[in-house]
């Protein structure tokens, strides 16, 4: 099916976003741009040390003080253990987290917080606590966070993980998995060429312009409402429902528009605070990080370790891969299975081969907390997979290109991965339908002039020119697991209330979401109404992770519209005296084979105020059976200063097979966002830390996020493909972005220069030594 | 929001100022720019003397002497072509390197010189330059001193307590010379790594006049005195190049932080003034032409002052309408806009890097968080509301839509005033001059691409409509 090209009306149109004027003309949209009176202000103590166990607190003297209404701390909280994943129930992380706990992990794990009327009242107040701590031996380097006699981290008892998972919390070990096919050791034993490769990855920050902020308050009839920044809305109303001991019913969240994301938001580790404060003195609450805060305490991308080792034929066929992981988790292990587990389910599946083994374990350290972030595994693992790929290409003495399209799956073609791979469970097998990859491979290596590179070659003295490339797949939802909903119901005028429960993050997915339902029922888009993520007023949905969106909550969307489509086509028969299978729905009207027409208005009027009154409208839902993979091919053109070590991006093609892009101008800006946030986390983001685990760089000043002024050329290609199991023939586009700049910016430092690198960023510092290793 | 701050005099001559801090002593602060003290006020400020008002911004060139207001910013100082016929092309080049759009048309050159840290830029090109410093203190009374004299120790300790720089002046040099200033570092807007400015003239194809600056691996610009002598008289050689850059660095001090290592500054070194000598020689023997980007100057600070005393009462414009808004002396604009409902000025970061939180004061665009809204009585401001309603939007509004720009739209107010303050000043920007004005605005979700692409297009109809 791929390179199916269909022509819908409003599918596959450019089409604004719905809430884009709004934005640009800077309209009162966000959390905090809504003033809640009266709300006092959250704020949250901090520990100092990196692991210790906690003597003593005093909040007596904070809680005296002016303008103070509440101090919150381990001993006036009841331990509820929850994870902070924002998954769906019962979750793949383990119970390892309380609102507040006797011990601190991390520099900037939760000590206490404070409710006060004002932010300098709370400040004074966090400062008046008193803590005394002693300090306990910390686990720093991941690499020995199970080496024998290495402090515990989570010692305490009643740490557990909620499904049967393998978890070993006396180790440091907060995930842990072994999934292996066919017989790797021989395949590889057979091989013609063995290529392995160690590659690490580094802390890395989501970085959404606006920081995690949320606001919680009792409504007239005393329901808890949390106004929150948030991808998990439902997950949030449950996990603080969880926390703060109330009944789900008694809690309601509303997601306003959101400044960002990128996983940071799945996280569900500020609500609950916030909410408390409110439980406890009754008044609204206001709880905002900085942008230090955010940095420190919020959540990051897992470091990586990652090993690869790849057989292949003489003619460059794989034969056999295994791949060795171990990420780490930090303090808690919110997402420490699933993270680890994507490395494999994300990668692997690309180069299919009976004979696979993927090895993997998640660690804790007493370090910032990793969670979700746009990749999540797939970034770190396509890392060290499409670098063995390259050094296998050279070694074989082929184009990097050609080694991709010798060997990545195709249509019909399936991977023993997908099914020993699951989310905490065993994995679905499946055969992939749609696979444009090939065609990514041609067009993106044609628009870079892949094929005449080596003409491209200036000297300029000590800087030196180099070309890389790297593929990669991602996911689309998790199968059996993830269960998205819409609902929409007809107006007088012909429009529609669609409410979903998907939250829209700042991808579009409002839009997209839309354009699916006006495609169905023959409406232009501005007769869409949308209202998305309410817990109160939408139904249910997963929320907006796992490249979810579009393909799981599209679908549901697609069948309500469906649904609402036969209700129109059934009144109207009455009205037209036709057969309701045959009746068209298109612009607007409804319309019989004889061409007699009536608008969706006439429908509606009729249906609301003349004959056999009723509503006109559905609920549903879906779930999806597949995770179909989307595709894409990346290629890069640097230089490399050998004397500085400075590393410059020029050029960067990116070419996806998101299936049917609903909304192309949309889908490429998921494209370009999510390059440019890897071309940055490439060249220079990490987080520093000092001998103590503390960050050091936890500002926009020090941690640096590429600029207008950083920027390479970009050109992203839209290859259409038709997914048959998604909307209109959609996939995934939000995330797949993210996973290729990483090899492939190493695979054109390696290509002007000759050296590989095993460590991310691909700092002048760290470029300089490969080059004086070489020497 | 500091309580210790009881005043904010907005001076009207740098005498008073002067007179002010001498009365005051410790208890006062100067504000020139106001960057550093709206992030942090230090403890036992009670009173902010703020002489952005007296008249000291401008440059002016009189035939043999170029002279340049303290309080211009270094966004003047990048557009003025006035420098280049005094040599002072590193100068130009040193005010561009500085951070982002915003903090240049804030960041004043007197400032950046009395407060220098180990990254200024501006200093290490204006220590090659040379030039002299005229400064003013509480008694009237004046006096000169070279560049050389002010960074021979720290600006802070050369001047007396109540001793304001009021401009610094240039001499025309004599013959064709050559100037540049490289840069090192991690990004484009980072602060830097290394940086070297070197001033040169090429006589029969030697050099001479060589003086060379380092700067960012020490607490303090210096000169490289030795490597300057080793290339007087020498041809533009790349190994005598190389030969002057490691007797520069070896006479540097380099220091480590957490960004670079010790041994990577001193690379980094080499390389900037190995690049510095290449490429002031090049120009001074015409090899090569400075042809800068244009860049947006910003529209002058505003003189007149509010009646009666500010740091109370903040009367300004706003989006067209006149406000008053209580306030406390020592109050962030930031906090006062969104705490007054102005709530299209974001909260990104809160101090100075990302530009959520853009807006225009008198048509300069600047980060409202590294502002003290006292700063801005009497001005007129413009959020992104000032433009166009969702019922009649701005071309840029419209275009931001229509090309996919707005993803969160976190970002897309203060874009939007950025663009807007771009676009009054080079209605016709190229890539590379959006690139560069536009630097300051951070944003997450798109890649910049389209964001370039819409104030492409709004840019065209707005051409197109005047």
């Amino acid at each position: 099916m791929t390179d199916d090209k269909r022509s819908f009306a409003v599918v596959g149109h450019s089409l604004a976003k719905v809430d884009a004027l709004a934005l640009a003309c800077g309209a009162p949209l966000f959390t905090d741009d809504v003033e809640t009176r009266g709300a006092l202000c959250g704020a949250i103590l901090y520990s100092p040390h990196a692991h210790a166990r906690i003597k003593r607190i005093d909040a007596s003297r904070a809680e005296t003080m002016p303008g103070v209404r509440v101090v919150l701390h381990h001993g006036n909280v009841p331990r509820v253990l929850h994870t902070t994943a924002g998954q769906g129930f019962p979750e793949p992380s383990p119970y390892d987290t309380a609102l507040f706990d006797t011990k601190v992990r991390f520099v900037g794990d939760r000590v206490a917080a404070v409710a006060a009327d004002t932010p300098e009242q709370a400040a004074a107040a966090l400062a008046a606590i008193e803590v005394e701590y002693e300090p306990l031996a910390a686990v720093l380097d991941f690499t020995q966070a199970d080496a024998p006699g290495a402090p515990v981290i989570h010692d305490e008892p009643d740490a557990h993980v909620p499904i049967p998972v393998p978890y070993e919390p006396q180790r440091n070990i907060a995930a842990k998995i072994d999934a292996r096919a066919g017989d790797v050791a021989g395949a590889l034993g057979r091989a013609h060429l063995r290529v392995a490769g160690e590659y690490f990855t580094q802390y890395a920050q989501h970085c959404p312009m606006e920081p995690h902020i949320c606001v919680t308050y009792f409504d007239p009839e005393g329901r808890l409402v949390i106004r929150t920044s948030t991808q998990v809305p439902f997950h949030v109303r449950r996990i603080v429902a969880q926390v703060c001991g109330l009944p789900v019913r008694k809690v309601r969240v509303i997601k306003p528009r959101i400044g960002g994301g990128f996983g940071a938001k799945q996280e569900v580790f500020l609500e609950q605070v916030c909410a408390m404060l409110t439980v406890r003195t009754g008044w609204p609450v206001k709880t905002e990080l900085s942008r230090a805060e955010e940095f420190i305490s919020s959540r990051t991308r897992h470091p990586s370790r990652v090993r690869v080792e790849a057989g292949f034929d003489e003619k460059g066929r794989v034969q056999g891969i295994e791949m060795r992981v171990r990420t780490n988790t930090g303090a808690y292990g919110a997402h420490a299975l699933t993270v680890a587990s994507n490395c494999g389910s994300k990668v692997l599946p690309l180069y299919p081969t009976p004979d696979v083994a993927f090895i993997a374990d998640s660690v804790y350290t007493n370090l910032p907390v990793a969670g979700a972030y746009r990749g999540y595994g797939a970034t770190q693992a396509a890392f060290a997979m499409e670098c063995v790929m390259d050094e296998a290409a050279h070694k074989l003495g082929l184009d990097p290109v050609e080694l991709r399209l010798k060997n990545h799956i195709q249509p019909g073609g399936s991977s023993p991965v997908f099914r020993m791979l699951g989310e905490g469970t065993e994995g679905v097998e499946q055969t992939v339908e749609s696979c444009g990859l090939a065609r990514c491979l041609e067009l993106g290596a044609k628009a870079f002039a892949w094929g005449t590179r080596d003409t491209r070659r200036p000297r300029q003295g000590s800087v030196k020119r180099g070309f890389g490339m790297a593929a990669g797949m991602q996911g689309s939802s998790i199968p059996h697991i993830d269960m998205g909903a819409a609902s929409l119901k007809l107006n007088e005028d012909g429009s529609f209330n669609l409410l979903i429960g998907a939250t829209d993050l700042g991808t579009g997915s409002d839009t997209v979401l839309a354009q699916i339902a006006a495609e169905v029922l023959g409406v232009p888009l501005d007769k869409m109404i949308v209202y998305s993520s309410d817990t109160d007023l939408t139904p249910f949905d997963v929320g907006a992770y796992a490249s979810s969106t579009t393909y799981l909550s599209g679908s549901a969307v697609e069948k309500t519209a469906r649904d609402v489509a036969r209700q129109l086509r059934e009144v109207a028969a009455a009205m037209l005296e036709a057969p309701a299978e045959q009746i068209r729905l298109e612009k607007e009207r409804a319309i019989a084979p004889n061409g007699e027409s009536v608008s969706l208005a006439d429908i509606a009027n009729r249906t609301l105020y003349a004959h056999d009154q009723h509503q006109i409208g559905a609920i549903n839902s879906h779930i999806t059976q597949k995770s179909p993979p989307p595709f894409a091919a990346h290629f890069v053109e640097v230089d490399v200063d050998t004397e500085t070590g400075i590393v410059q991006c020029l050029r960067y093609v990116i070419a996806i097979d998101c299936g049917t892009a609903i909304n192309p101008k949309l889908a490429e800006g998921q494209c370009e966002g999510a390059v440019l946030n890897a071309i940055s986390y490439a060249l220079t983001e990490e987080y520093l830390f000092d001998a103590n685990g503390r960050m050091r760089n936890p500002s926009f000043r020090d941690y640096k996020i590429f600029s207008t002024a950083d920027l390479p050329e970009l050109t992203t290609i839209l290859v259409p493909t038709y997914e048959p199991t998604g909307p209109f023939g959609a996939k995934s586009v939000s995330e797949i972005g993210i996973n290729g700049a990483l090899p492939a910016i190493n695979n054109a430092i390696f290509d002007a220069v000759g050296v590989r690198l095993h460590e991310a960023p691909f700092t002048p510092e760290r470029v300089l030594a490969a080059l004086g290793e070489r020497r | 929001m500091p309580r210790g701050v009881e005043s904010f005099v907005i001076a009207k001559h740098a005498a008073d100022a002067a007179r002010i801090l001498a009365r005051e002593g410790g208890r006062a602060a100067l504000l020139a720019g106001g960057s550093a003290l709206a992030l942090h006020v230090p403890g036992g400020v009670q009173t902010i003397v703020d002489i952005m008002r007296c008249g000291l911004e401008g440059v002016k060139a009189d035939g043999k002497r170029l002279r340049i207001g303290a309080t211009t910013v270094a966004g003047t100082l990048a557009a003025a072509i006035e420098l280049d016929a005094f040599g002072a092309v590193p100068l130009r080049e040193a005010a561009a390197a500085i951070s982002a759009q915003a903090v240049r048309n804030q960041v004043t050159l007197g400032g950046n010189l009395v407060g220098t840290l180990s990254w200024s830029d501006m200093p290490v090109a204006l220590l090659a330059i040379g030039g002299q410093v005229r400064t003013v203190r509480a008694s009237g009374a004046k006096r000169t001193l070279s560049v050389a004299e002010l960074l021979a120790a720290h600006p802070r300790k050369v001047l007396a307590r109540d001793e304001i720089i009021t401009e610094i002046e240039l001499k025309k040099p004599r013959g064709k010379v050559g100037g540049a200033f490289v840069k090192m570092a991690r990004t484009v807007s980072d602060l830097a790594l290394a940086t070297s400015a070197v001033v040169l003239r090429v006589e029969g194809g030697l050099c001479r006049d060589v003086r060379i600056a380092v700067g960012s691996v020490q607490p303090r610009p210096a000169r490289a005195l030795k490597a300057e002598k080793a290339l007087d008289g020498a041809p533009g050689d790349e190994g005598l190049f190389a030969h002057a850059a490691e007797l520069a660095a070896d006479a540097a001090t380099v220091h480590a932080d957490l960004r670079a290592s010790k041994e990577h500054r001193r690379v980094l070194l080499v390389a900037a003034v190995k690049r510095a000598l290449r490429l002031a020689f090049a120009r001074a023997s015409g090899n090569e032409t400075y042809a800068p980007i244009r860049r947006p100057a910003p529209p002058p600070w505003r003189r007149e002052l509010p009646p009666g005393e500010p740091g109370h009462l903040l009367r300004v414009t706003i989006d067209g309408t006149p406000r008053v808004l209580a306030i406390q002396p020592a109050d962030n604009l930031l906090e006062v806009l969104r705490r007054n409902g102005f709530t299209s000025v974001k909260r990104g970061c809160a101090d100075g890097y990302c530009g959520t939180c853009a807006i225009q004061v008198d048509g300069r665009l600047l980060n409202s968080c590294l502002l003290l809204a006292a700063q801005v009585d009497g001005c007129e401001l413009k959020t992104v509301q000032s433009l166009g309603t969702v019922f009649n939007p701005h071309p840029l509004q419209t275009a931001f839509v229509e090309t996919g720009a707005v993803q969160c739209g976190f970002c897309t107010p203060g874009f939007i005033i950025a663009s807007d303050a771009l676009l009054s000043q080079i209605p016709d920007p190229t890539d590379a001059e959006l690139r560069a004005a536009l630097d300051g605005n951070l944003c997450r979700c798109t890649g910049y691409v389209k964001q370039l692409e819409a104030v492409k297009l709004a840019a065209a109809r707005l051409r197109s409509r005047a």
